[in-house]
């Protein structure tokens, strides 16, 4: 069975963590594993709340885009690159502030078709959205080394270990 | 037959110019139309991007939230509210840079579940994102004038008019 190397997994939490658009939401990718990962924001007022007093469901979508994405990642060679081809959000709850723990979590890994679903809860563990995305692995779509190499910074280190 | 008041359009417009959410993704609502169409704008910034180019996908889930949003508002009693029960996303194109085009359209506006429809173009006319999403109206939640009225903003005008 192959094993996740540490030192890739904080190299890609630091690279998802620099991403933009997820740094601009105060999206934050805390964890990913075998399959899985973990995706949190910390919800402020003035930011990310609907004057109705819920976050904007536009947020949840954010955080099922990113939370199925990392899970595919997570299990995914390292050579893979990948492209969301869809994404299905329920909104199941409100929540007037807090953090928002969003765990993602492979449902099936294809050779080319990737189905991967995401719950995000509050910190009370109260259930407030769920989703699913399907995520393409494609040969000549773009890894993270592959971004990295074009930015000319050094690569991250091995995805798996041999155990 | 009722038509929707341009004055109230207007304010509807400038509501959500000002909402947080919609400050902090650059996104702006541009029209309400007669029978729920919406459009939205959204010029691309390096904030919206991912590493590998082209807009996060998040951003596309958001543009099609909102526009949905504003779809079944445009064709909702005034006295009505909604709030959004589920969000589905097609990513079907990537935008290199420019300006987002978002179009939503009522399908159903059923008594209690509505269904709305949209479309994300780049400023040629090429499909980016098909989206739908499911709104439900809900007895009792705040409307958009109530809420505007409770953020202490001017009264808002009546909604439609006859003609």
């Amino acid at each position: 069975m192959r094993k996740l190397n540490p030192a890739h997994i904080e190299g890609a939490k630091a690279f998802a963590n620099a991403i933009p658009c997820l740094n601009w939401l105060d999206i934050k990718v805390t964890d990913i594993t075998l399959g899985g990962c973990q995706v949190e924001v910390l919800l402020q007022p003035h930011k990310h709340m609907t004057p109705f007093n819920g976050p904007y469901g536009g947020l949840y979508a954010s955080l099922v885009d990113s939370a199925t994405w990392w899970a595919i990642y997570g299990e995914a060679d390292e050579d893979a690159g990948f492209a969301t081809l869809d994404v299905h959000v329920d909104d199941l709850g409100m929540t007037g502030g807090g953090r928002l723990i969003t765990e993602g979590r492979r449902v099936k890994l294809g050779r080319s078709i990737c189905v991967a679903e995401a719950f995000v809860r509050d910190e009370a563990g109260k259930l407030l959205a769920h989703g699913t995305s399907k995520v393409m692995i494609a040969p000549n779509l773009p890894t993270i080394d592959d971004v990295l190499q074009q930015r000319g910074e050094p690569r991250l280190p091995p995805k798996f270990l041999d155990v | 037959m009722r038509e929707l008041n341009p004055e109230h359009v207007k304010a509807a417009i400038e509501y959500c110019g000002h909402a947080p959410f919609s400050k902090l993704i650059s996104f702006r609502l541009t029209a309400l139309e007669k029978g729920g169409v919406s459009r939205l704008e959204l010029d691309l910034q390096d904030k919206h991007m991912n590493p590998e180019g082209g807009p996060h996908g998040g951003v596309y889930a958001i543009m099609v939230d909102e526009a949905a949003w504003w779809a079944v508002y445009a064709a909702l009693d005034e006295d009505a509210a909604h709030t959004t029960v589920d969000l589905h996303v097609d990513d079907l194109g990537k935008a290199m840079g420019g300006t987002l085009y978002a179009e939503a359209r009522v399908k159903k506006m059923g008594r209690t579940i509505c269904l709305a429809e949209c479309d994300v173009r780049d400023a040629c006319g090429k499909l980016l994102v098909h989206g739908t999403s499911k709104l439900m109206v809900v007895p009792g939640l705040a409307t958009v004038a109530q809420t505007m009225a409770k953020l202490g903003l001017s009264p808002v005008p009546p909604k439609f008019m006859e003609v």
